[in-house]
Order: structure tokens, then C-alpha cells, then sequence
């Protein structure tokens, strides 16, 4: 796929905008999409020249409705990308992985498959599209400060080709991601100090999938460590990425640099040490820390946090994008309430504050219980009377949460065996508080 | 694949195997959660090791990851569901215990 050329007339930054959007990631990218089409006056300011390098490769199938409501589904499609419909679970032993299909159900393009991306073309394919629906987008474009009077913002400072400008702007959208402009600006953020982990990873060639089947399917290896697993997803028909998730603290204590901890443990499951046996590293190695954390608030007057500006958890549902870009519909939709005179603006961004901590903290609860009961979850996964919710929520149908009481029943199965005295499972149950 | 269907059907078709074999129902289901024991978990033990009072966690020296992996493969086996999270210790403590429990959910 070509990048749709970039019409010169677009390059001048305007002094005066509806919504600034920061960020031209995923979030930005689909924020803008929605308010092009309300017709709504926007920029995006994007700091980087896209394609550039960014993780979380595995998408969910959620995703499908808001591609399709954008008019991007068909576009993903057809750009190749490998189809993902399933997940399989590596004990930490290497011994009986097991693979459960989770497939969308058609409603959106027909498709019953999500992708895994290279998230340096996914995201320019995504906010080359935004430009194609009319979103002035600026890369480049880095965003150092604002202006406010009387506790609003009125204004954004860009740099922008060599030159500062001041943009007046009535919104500003935070899509800045894990850079939190505005969270950290305003001293929003909360460490979650629950789930202090730690991402090694890098591309690979040659690595056995397993299976015919389950090739395509995102794995997952469990690690004789707590909270330790790794993630093998397929990044095109030969490469493989492949990252080391622990929490800091055994990265730390262990004094490794992160070549060590990360080839340590590889070899930490056998099945896994099997697959990369034929396998060559071809990307150095990654790191990702600053792991997960909230907001106090998600809105603010004039402003809006969206994506991982907003919230960040842990990745082992593969939720980020699909967060991201639900979050950016669902703002932009306040945004187009207030814009039109239908809602006074802090009660429309207070829905959606509400709409997005809903979502976000029924992912949230999903991973508690999953890492408390990490060495159980295949077991629940194979009983019908389980795996059906579950996969509603692997699935990332997340923001209307009625009847899902999976996670109440596994909460009760977990108190009974920490309250049953010797209970063969105890072991099994990780520290974590629920 | 093969050897695990062939292992069901004996295990279920109690009913219309010779009884002058004179094994009882519960020997026959010791004798199967041996197999799946070794089988599933691929012990690197000797059968001949492996005895109706051998204990699970002192004598063969499983963890709780590996007792798991052992149900599951009793449930697939013997078509039946273990109510885990209310079990009773003392049914994983040994081979024999654990067929009585298997036993009681048939």
C-alpha cells in the first residue's frame, strides 16, 4: 500500500482550531477519523515522521467495528497482514499447550479473524487513512507546552519545521500515549504499583509455530516465575516477535542487562527453547518499562485523555490498540455533543470518563484474576460453563459488561481454595489481591 | 491421539470386560489414573515406581501445575468434571485416593 501523497496546502499549521489532537498513534489517528467525519475542525500533531517503531503487535477482535465504522476494515484486509484468530497457552512445563480459537463473529466486513500488525506500517496505514477523510495531519509537529486561563487550556505550543507557533484551540484530544503529555503535566498519574513489569523483546526468523492450525495464533509461554511469560506473536509469513515479560523486580534483583535476563529466560520453558532452536534474532533488543498506571481524572475542562495517555495495563490481553481506538470514539462522540450544543460540555466529557474507566477497569479486573490464577486459566478456559465469557472478554467486548459474571465465579472459586486449609491449588494462586 | 482413545474406551467399558479377570472398578481406575499420570505428564519414573499408595506430592513429586495437567487429563479421560476449587486435600494425596474421588464423580 502506497502512502497517499500529502496535499502541500495541509503543511501550514492554521493559527486557530476545534480539536487539537496530540498524538497521530492509533488513538490520534482514529479520534481524527470520527470528528473528519462530524465534519468537526481538527489537527493532529504528530512529533514523529511516520513509519516509526512501536510495540503491542496483537490486536483483538473488537477492533473489527470501529475499522469498519471508519471505513478502514477493508483496507487492513487487504494489506496482508497475518489473520490472528486464537490464542495458545504454553504451560510453564512445555507439556499440553492449550489452543482456544477466539474469532469474532462476522457482524463487522464478514471477517472472523483479527490481525497481528507491524505497527510501524499499521499505524502510517491508519493515520494516512485520516488524512484521506480530510484530517489535516502534521508530523513532525511536537507539542512542548500549553497555555491556560482560569484552569483551561486555550492554546498549544508547536514546534513545527524549525519554527514555533501558537495554535488556539477550543479541545485538545491527549494522544500521546505512554509519553502522558497532559497526565503528567497536570500531575494526573497513578503508578500501579500491582503490576510493575517489564517488557524484553525482538524480531526473530525461523521460529517454529507449532501446529499447522494454531500458526497464526498468538502464544503464550508461561515462566517458572510469577507473572513471567512470554509472548510469541507471527509479524509476517517469517518473522516472529518474540518478548520476555517479568515483573522489574526479578530483573532487577537478578543484575542482569537485558541481553542476559532476556536470553535467561528463553530458556526457561522447554517448548519454547524447542521452537527457537532453528531461529535467528534479526531486530535488537527492545525494552519497555514505565508499565501500568491510571489517571486520576480522564477529562478536564477542554481536554480529553485517550488511549494510553488515559490508562495503561498490562498487555497480555493484547488490549491496547483496542482500548486506544474505542476510547477515541467514544470521545470524539462527546466532543461532537458539546460541539453541536446538545450537552453542556462537563456533563459529555463526564459520560465519557464513565464509558472509558468502565471498559478499561473490566480489562483491568480480567488480568488481576488471570495473574492470580495464571497456572488455572487453561483449566477454566476448557469448561464450557467459563470459556464462553471468556472469550467475550479476550475477544475485548469489554464496554457493556452486563451478564458477565465470569469474573465474580472465578473470584469465588479462588476464595474457596485459599480458604480450604492443604487445597492441592494453593501454590498455584499468586500474590495478587482481588 | 490414538492411544488415549483406546485407554477411554477401556476405561468405560467396564461393564463388558471378562469378570473372571476379577479386577474391581477401583483397580481398573488406579490402573488408569497411573497411565494418565505417566502419559500425560510424561514422568521420566519407572511404572514399576509408580503404586495404588504412592503419593503425589511427597513420593512422585508433582506441584500444583502438574496436578492440574492431571485432572484435566482424568476429566478428558473419564468424561467426567472435578469440582476443583471445593476439593478435599485428602483426595490428591495419593493414586488410590485419588482414583476414589474419580470414582465418586462417575
Amino acid at each position: 500500500m502506497t502512502p497517499t501523497p500529502v496535499t502541500p496546502t495541509a503543511r501550514r499549521l492554521p493559527e486557530e482550531t476545534t480539536v487539537a489532537i496530540l498524538g497521530g498513534g492509533p488513538a490520534g489517528a482514529t479520534t481524527a477519523c470520527y470528528l473528519a467525519m462530524a465534519g468537526i475542525d481538527h489537527v493532529v500533531l504528530e512529533r514523529a515522521h511516520f513509519p516509526r517503531h512501536h510495540v503491542g503487535e496483537s490486536l483483538v477482535g473488537a477492533t473489527n467495528r470501529i475499522f469498519d465504522e471508519i471505513g478502514f476494515l477493508e483496507k487492513l484486509d487487504a494489506a496482508g497482514f497475518p489473520r490472528k484468530q486464537g490464542a495458545v497457552w504454553v504451560p510453564k512445563s512445555g507439556k499440553n499447550p492449550h489452543a482456544i480459537r477466539v474469532v469474532p463473529d462476522k457482524t463487522f466486513g464478514g471477517l472472523d479473524y483479527t490481525f497481528h500488525v507491524d505497527r510501524a506500517r499499521f499505524d502510517h496505514m491508519l493515520l494516512d487513512h485520516a488524512e484521506t477523510l480530510g484530517s489535516p495531519v502534521y508530523q513532525g509537529a511536537l507539542v512542548n507546552g500549553v497555555e491556560t486561563r482560569d484552569g483551561r487550556i486555550e492554546s498549544v505550543q508547536v514546534q513545527h519545521e524549525g519554527e514555533t507557533h501558537t495554535l488556539r484551540t477550543r479541545f485538545v484530544v491527549d494522544a500521546t500515549g505512554r509519553n502522558t503529555f497532559l497526565g503528567s503535566r497536570f500531575r494526573l498519574l497513578q503508578k500501579d504499583t500491582l503490576f510493575d513489569q517489564y517488557a524484553v523483546y525482538a524480531y526473530w526468523k525461523g521460529v517454529g509455530r507449532g501446529p499447522e492450525e494454531t500458526a497464526g495464533y498468538i502464544h503464550i509461554h508461561f515462566l517458572p516465575s510469577e507473572r513471567g511469560w512470554v509472548w510469541q506473536i507471527p509479524i509476517d509469513d517469517e518473522t516472529t516477535s518474540i518478548g520476555v515479560v517479568t515483573e522489574k523486580a526479578d530483573f532487577q534483583r537478578n543484575g542482569q542487562d537485558s541481553e542476559a535476563h532476556y536470553a535467561h529466560h528463553l530458556a526457561r520453558n522447554p517448548e519454547l527453547s524447542r521452537r527457537l532452536e532453528q531461529a535467528t534474532r534479526v531486530s535488537n533488543l527492545r525494552s519497555e518499562g514505565n508499565y501500568s498506571y491510571s489517571m486520576r481524572e480522564l477529562v478536564g475542562p477542554g481536554y480529553l485523555l485517550v488511549g494510553d495517555a488515559a490508562r495503561f495495563v498490562d498487555p497480555i490481553f493484547s488490549s491496547g490498540v483496542s482500548v486506544a481506538i474505542y476510547s477515541a470514539k467514544f470521545a470524539a462522540e462527546q466532543i461532537a455533543h458539546v460541539v453541536a450544543g446538545e450537552r453542556p460540555e462537563a456533563e459529555a466529557f463526564g459520560a465519557y470518563e464513565t464509558q472509558m474507566r468502565a471498559g478499561v477497569e473490566l480489562w483491568y479486573d480480567f488480568i488481576k484474576v488471570y495473574y492470580k490464577l495464571q497456572n488455572l486459566f487453561t483449566y477454566y478456559l476448557r469448561k464450557p460453563e467459563y470459556r464462553d465469557q471468556l472469550v467475550q472478554l479476550l475477544q475485548g467486548n469489554v464496554y457493556d459488561a452486563r451478564g458477565i459474571t465470569v469474573l465474580e465465579r472465578l473470584r469465588e472459586d479462588i476464595r474457596r481454595i485459599e480458604s480450604t486449609p492443604g487445597h492441592v491449588l494453593q501454590e498455584g494462586l499468586s500474590d495478587i489481591p482481588i | 491421539m490414538t492411544s488415549r482413545s483406546e485407554a477411554a474406551a477401556g476405561g468405560q467399558g467396564v461393564k463388558s470386560e471378562n469378570p473372571s479377570l476379577d479386577r474391581t472398578s477401583l483397580d481398573r481406575t488406579i490402573a488408569e489414573v497411573t497411565r494418565v499420570l505417566l502419559e500425560r505428564l510424561e514422568l521420566q519414573l519407572d511404572p514399576a515406581e509408580i503404586h495404588a499408595d504412592s503419593e503425589f506430592f511427597d513420593d512422585i513429586g508433582l506441584d500444583s501445575a502438574a496436578v492440574l495437567d492431571l485432572v484435566i487429563g482424568l476429566e478428558e479421560s473419564f468424561g467426567i468434571d472435578f469440582d476443583i476449587a471445593g476439593s478435599d486435600p485428602e483426595d490428591f494425596r495419593s493414586v488410590r485416593c485419588l482414583a476414589r474421588y474419580v470414582e465418586s464423580r462417575r
